[in-house]
């Protein structure tokens, strides 16, 4: 018996038919391969363990420095300005798209990366809060993603690519078994080719339950993720997820149901690369329970 | 965290989870108390946190607009409206308070069965009262779910403190008091609690569903709804551990069904061997043991209740669960008809 089907199934999963990041996050099998196939991505990961304080208050100063070293790690100038002068020309329109609802970008960093663009010399009238508004997009000329790194019940991992939902207009079109295109709204005209750099906010994530907050699972990582591919950055996030709900649990605990979205990012979409074989991962900073 | 493992003795009201119920905060209700289409009467104050106003009323409709992403879970169940509250206190954290009310106890025990951690409280005893004989609510790090017949609460403060766990605490009381206790859902309480000599039930494991998306959040099948699932089913997901004898220190995963009528049962059932065991069944039949590439699995339908086994270790173990399957769906349909 047999029947043609687009389903993906756990078989599926089991028989390798899909990548490794997306099969060992179900199954519990190890990341790594014997093979050490060519970087073709960067991620840069920057902790400080003094970034937040037991009451969870972010400590500017600290999350400025650890903002330097991200930049620094993503494009070789040691300085903030000269660093977001080689990701945006002071002639753009940058659009700033952070987490705005339900375990939101933490605004100490929002208004950070504001801060520091105008230092760079983007005038303020051309930055822009962008966030579920596909109209401004379109007059966007760079983008840069400020998404709140957090697993997602229905996807998985609902951080990078999750990100750029409401730029379709029609966010309930990727809700469901749909989650997994949400590479595609990467590729849409308005979109495309517009993202500089993608920042992830991971000082306190979400490793179970997203996006509604719980704080069984939010624990104090006081880390930033930062790089230009964004399959690459939801790649290295997926395994900080992925280590610490096995940390938590002492056991194996499968983060269901499996990520597609970063699968179909890489494969269906070429957005970048999802396998950790091919990511070089530049850590910086507090070692820690750095999980990846 | 602290996790404590539940055991099925706690879904069937026979349990002995230790909890201590800790010191609540005093509470003052409003002066004009009125109760919510829901009889739940929230104090105005509770240990200096003060009810800011009132309920948004969230109906299904609109579910997205306040939690994008997450709405699918309470959709997956049959919700019909969300009260949200909060509660504030000069120089701490804020209190939100989510009051979900749903068609049936059922379909509100199915949303605390997602997650079994945390530490169980007893809302309904007084103080000093200690031992709930079943799960009903559950509290950790700030966070308080809440299963009270056909309610679903939560109660979240971010920022936890012993204040903070004690205003959440009395919360709790409020939103239960005067409501019905009423059983799990009997599909749940159908589980074997061991299976066999060598497996026994995770209750802390146990989830009530009747959607595919809350199903793959519990156990990954298909990104097809393959089981034909709706808000007209029912399933019991549940897990066992194979003791040192069992021949696999993997889990044993088991689903029980429960379909509409026969018809809806035999279909989902050819729906399933034709997408998740093609090239591994020569016939179609109402049971069957296969080895696959993660184990044994197998598949039995009794009239309109269907039971499915993945990961077993092998095939004589396959047919345990699925007698004890049968078995289960053949006493939950007994007692309904």
């Amino acid at each position: 018996m047999s029947e043609k089907s687009n389903a993906l199934t756990r078989r599926d999963f089991v028989r390798g038919t899909v990548g490794t990041a997306v099969a060992a996050s179900l199954l519990g099998t190890p990341l790594e391969t014997e093979a050490a196939p060519a970087i073709k991505s960067y991620v840069a990961v920057v902790r400080n363990q003094a970034a937040l304080d037991p009451g969870n208050q972010v400590n500017e100063p600290v999350l400025r420095e650890m903002l330097t070293q991200a930049l620094n790690a993503v494009t070789g100038k040691s300085d903030a300005a000269s660093a977001w002068r080689v990701l945006v020309r002071t002639s753009d329109i940058v659009g700033l798209v952070h987490t705005d609802h339900l375990n939101k970008t933490h605004p100490e960093l929002v208004e950070l990366v504001k801060t520091t663009l105008k230092e760079a010399g983007i005038p303020e009238k051309n930055i822009w809060m962008v966030q579920g508004s596909p109209d401004k997009v379109k007059q966007c000329n760079a983008l840069i993603s400020l998404p709140a790194l957090k697993a997602h019940w229905l996807t998985g991992i609902g951080t990078v690519f999750k990100n750029y939902i409401t730029f379709t207009g029609s966010p309930s079109s990727y809700h469901d078994a749909n989650n997994a295109k949400l590479g595609e709204i990467w590729n849409m005209p308005h979109v495309k080719g517009k993202t500089k750099l993608v920042l992830v906010d991971a000082l306190r994530p979400l490793c179970d339950k997203g996006p509604q907050p719980d704080p069984r699972y939010m624990w104090q990582y006081k880390g930033l993720i930062a790089g230009t591919d964004p399959v690459a950055v939801e790649a290295v996030c997926l395994k900080v997820i992925m280590q610490k709900r096995q940390a938590l649990r002492g056991e194996p605990w499968p983060l269901s149901p499996p990520p597609m979205v970063v699968e179909m990012a890489d494969k269906r979409y070429g957005l970048g690369t999802s396998n950790l074989e091919e990511i070089g991962i530049n850590r910086i900073g507090w070692m820690e329970d750095v999980l990846v | 965290m602290v996790r404590q493992r539940l055991s099925l003795v706690v879904l069937l009201y026979v349990g002995s989870l230790a909890a201590t119920t800790p010191a609540i905060a005093p509470v003052t209700l409003a002066e004009n108390p009125k109760a919510s289409p829901m009889n739940v009467t929230l104090p105005q104050l509770v240990g200096g946190w003060t009810l800011s106003g009132p309920a948004k009323r969230v109906e299904p409709n609109a579910i997205f607009d306040y939690m994008d992403g997450a709405g699918e879970l309470y959709l997956g169940y049959r919700f019909k409206f969300l009260d949200v509250y909060e509660y504030t206190k000069p120089g701490e954290s804020d209190i939100l308070v989510e009051l979900y009310l749903m068609d049936s106890s059922g379909d509100a025990y199915g949303l605390l069965s997602g997650d079994w951690g945390g530490d169980a409280v007893d809302l309904a005893s007084d103080p000093g009262h200690a031992t709930p004989s079943v799960v009903r609510a559950l509290y950790g790090a700030g966070l308080l779910r809440i299963w009270s017949g056909d309610l679903y609460a939560r109660v979240l403060t971010y920022q936890e403190s012993d204040a903070s766990k004690q205003a959440v605490l009395a919360i709790g009381k409020a939103i239960v008091a005067g409501r019905p206790e009423l059983l799990a859902p009997r599909l749940i309480q159908s589980l074997p609690q061991a299976v066999g000599q060598q497996f026994a039930l995770r209750a802390d494991r146990a989830v009530y569903l009747r959607s595919h998306l809350v199903l793959n959040s519990a156990y990954f099948l298909s990104s097809e709804n393959l089981l034909d699932l709706g808000l007209d089913c029912e399933m019991a997901a549940a897990v066992y551990r194979g003791s040192a004898g069992a021949g696999s220190p993997k889990p044993v995963h088991v689903l029980l069904i429960r379909y509409p009528g026969e018809a809806e049962a035999r279909k989902a059932l050819a729906h399933f061997q034709k997408v998740y065991l093609s090239g591994k069944l020569s016939a179609a039949g109402d049971r069957g043991a296969v080895s696959i590439e993660d184990g044994w699995a197998g598949f039995i339908r009794s009239g309109r209740g269907i039971g499915l086994v993945f990961e077993a270790p092998d095939e004589s173990s396959t047919n345990l669960f699925l007698e004890s399957s049968k078995q289960a769906l053949d006493n939950v349909e007994a007692f309904h008809e």
